[in-house]
């Protein structure tokens, strides 16, 4: 298992101490860092200029948001901190769910499978740079069809440093999951269980056995955020998780379009995330946290004494998980550090 | 009375790889009291991955774009890579934007290109509300609309969650034509010209003025930003000198947007090259580009440009001290940007 250093987006500013975070965990042996965007930071400049700083660990957005910007503009950005990194780069790309895309982006939502289809498709293309880029989709079409009708199919002016650049995807559905296994190089899982392997080990498999798939499971990397916290307590060690949990599977996205909630479900807990949700979107936060079992925590998180976490990661390096991605100071980067690596 | 000129560091876009000695021309610029660096973007490297990985090296250098291109991303997305960035540099970050041209935009971007001017006042006015953070962000203009009146209906009006550093970061536009230049002066922080030139600086100060007279318009000419890029190229032999330039001019006027709509051919024809202009752009869409090069007179590139001896390019700078502009944006290495400080200051 390879350990991954997650900055996340930002709350309400810049958090304290990134370089020394990454300083440590690039001495302890960190394979990657990432950074994400919500709707506040954004995932690439923090990439770069954190990114700048570091010699030797992958530098992956986890995630990128599609609707944020043109194919173009992810495909030149990618290009760019790949010749910028000396070929660290990894782009993780999600399309997040409709109230960020269409309030926050203004653009239409509906049928992301196909839309993240077309979008790597496109930033394939452009970073292969083998000829001017035209497209046909359903979403994107090069050139704009229509307009002045001045739009010229374009060829890169910039070489990439490597011609096909990794791209992971995140998913939470199955038929996300397949997706990513059949179009992308990697997978990046929210609310990752080892309850749960299975039911996504099926979904890559229905990905890797279609016609063209890049990958099979023993060359496909799957990228997951693991909370950690290392507490005597292990009560008090679920408190720590359970209002992300409560956040997650009530308050981010719309009622029956809220993909961690089925994601969180999917490990057994769909009575618990109806109950949680209703509690959430009524303004009844506290009841929400409350209402998180300890053991949907454990599902999801590593949490309790050292020696608790070194046992339960048994269960976690049997899966599909390739890369466990860890936030916190130095000194938990290094806790974990020992017992993962 | 001549101004004194602030000078920025220009790392522009790049050709086919990243250009080489960026680092070390940076730190010279930031040790001689350079005030900017910038980047751009085109349809190769971006603006923005570019200026963080350089920028997170420098201390007090004010990092900018000139150009990130409207097209390219969201309102939204731009806001929040100006604040994340301002937070990065502790509040250096200036957000140089422009409309780019139709082969670019409904080429490369897949978006379309019509009402440019009224597509970036939209676009300017949608990241001023993101940044400020007064309230979720909604929006009702002919090319933006925030939520996405359609789609799905589950848009949700937002507030960026993390707070700006600062409520107003600088926001420049690129412009060349008048209704854009005034544009810039009533929307804008400061603009940035290409290809600026003395002789047209009469014609500016009206569109300026237009801008700044209008109502709402947030500066005055007294505080307000023009850095110029301006190629410099010192040699004894001016003709050697211009030859380095020419290209250059040759490629935007000839070949840098469609035959009937390429912004850098009006600002040449304006500044009375309409017939040298014809010429270069027959040669250059015929395939003729040395021809289109060699038709470039030195008096154009002298017009736009500061060439020759020491001695004349410093009585050159003269005449461009008492146009609008502040300051003079150049790139090279550490020993040119010397030898151009030495000159200007």
């Amino acid at each position: 298992m390879k350990l991954g250093l997650s900055a996340g987006y930002w709350s309400s500013g810049p958090p304290a101490g990134v370089e020394e975070t990454l300083r440590a965990a690039e001495d302890l042996g960190f394979d990657s860092m990432w950074t994400a965007e919500a709707y506040g930071s954004d995932a690439l400049t923090p990439l770069a200029w954190y990114g700048s700083k570091t010699t030797r660990m992958k530098l992956g957005t986890s995630i990128m948001q599609l609707s944020a910007r043109t194919p173009a503009a992810t495909a030149m950005a990618a290009m760019t901190l790949d010749h910028l990194s000396g070929g660290r780069v990894i782009l993780g790309l999600g399309a997040s769910g409709p109230q960020v895309v269409e309030g926050w982006y203004g653009q239409p939502y509906p049928r992301p499978l196909e839309r993240t289809r077309e979008y790597v498709d496109i930033v394939r293309k452009i970073v292969a740079r083998e000829e001017p880029v035209t497209y046909q989709g359903k979403h994107y079409q090069l050139p704009y069809p229509g307009g002045m009708g001045l739009g010229k199919p374009l060829k890169s002016t910039i070489h990439p440093l490597r011609t096909d650049i990794p791209i992971y995807l995140a998913a939470e559905g199955p038929k996300n999951v397949a997706l990513a296994a059949e179009i992308a190089d990697g997978w990046l899982p929210l609310f990752f269980s080892p309850k749960t392997d299975k039911f996504y080990r099926d979904a890559l498999a229905e990905g890797f056995a279609r016609p063209n798939a890049r990958h099979q499971q023993g060359d496909f990397e799957v990228v997951a955020s693991v909370p950690v916290i290392i507490n005597d307590d292990i009560e008090a060690a679920a408190d720590m998780y359970r209002p992300t949990l409560a956040l997650y599977a009530g308050g981010m996205g719309a009622r029956g379009a809220n993909f961690h909630y089925d994601a969180i479900a999917r490990i057994g807990y769909e009575d618990v995330c109806a109950k949680v949700q209703e509690l959430y979107l009524s303004g009844q936060k506290r009841e929400a946290i409350a209402a998180i079992p300890t053991q949907m925590v454990e599902d999801t998180a590593l949490i309790g004494p050292i020696e608790k976490i070194r046992d339960d990661l048994a269960k976690w390096k049997g899966t599909v998980l390739t890369t466990m991605l860890v936030g916190g100071p130095p000194q938990l980067l290094e806790a974990i550090a020992k017992v993962v690596l | 009375m001549s101004k004194q000129l602030r000078l920025g560091y220009i790392a522009g876009y790049w050709s086919s790889g990243p250009p080489a000695g960026v680092e070390e021309a940076l730190h010279a610029a930031e040790d001689l009291g350079y005030d900017s660096f910038w980047t751009a973007e085109a349809y190769g490297s971006d603006a923005l991955t570019p200026l963080a990985w350089w920028g997170a090296k420098t201390s007090r250098i004010r990092l900018g774009t000139s150009v990130a291109q409207i097209s390219a991303r969201t309102p939204a997305a731009m806001a929040m890579a100006a604040i994340t960035l301002d937070h990065l540099s502790d509040g250096r970050f200036i957000l140089g934007l422009g409309a780019s041209g139709p082969q670019v935009v409904e080429g490369w971007y897949g978006r379309p290109y019509q009402r440019p001017l009224e597509r970036t006042r939209e676009y300017v006015e949608i990241i001023r509300r993101i940044v400020r953070r007064d309230m979720p962000v909604t929006f009702d203009g002919r090319q933006y609309q925030l939520p996405y009146p359609g789609g799905s209906g589950l848009g949700k009006p937002l507030k960026s969650t993390v707070h700006p550093l600062r409520r107003e970061i600088p926001i420049y536009l690129g412009a060349e034509g008048p209704k854009n230049v005034a544009m810039a002066a009533e929307i804008a922080d400061g603009w940035l010209p290409v290809f600026f030139s003395p002789k047209l600086d009469h014609f500016y100060c009206d569109a300026l003025a237009e801008g700044f007279a209008r109502p709402g318009a947030r500066h005055t000419l007294d505080d307000f930003e023009i850095p110029a890029s301006v190629p410099v190229v010192i040699d004894d032999d001016i003709e050697r000198a211009a030859d380095v330039v020419r290209p250059t001019l040759a490629l935007y006027i000839g070949g840098m947007g469609a035959r009937d709509m390429n912004f850098h051919y009006e600002v040449f024809a304006r500044m009375g090259y309409e017939d040298v202009c014809e010429k270069v752009q027959a040669a250059f869409l015929a395939g003729r580009r040395a021809d289109a090069i060699a038709a470039i007179p030195t008096a154009m590139v002298e017009d736009t440009a500061l060439i020759g001896p020491h001695a004349k390019v410093r009585e050159d700078l003269a005449r461009w001290r008492e146009t609008v502009i502040t300051g003079l944006l150049v790139g090279g290495p550490p020993a040119f940007l010397e030898q151009v400080a030495n000159l200007v200051w």
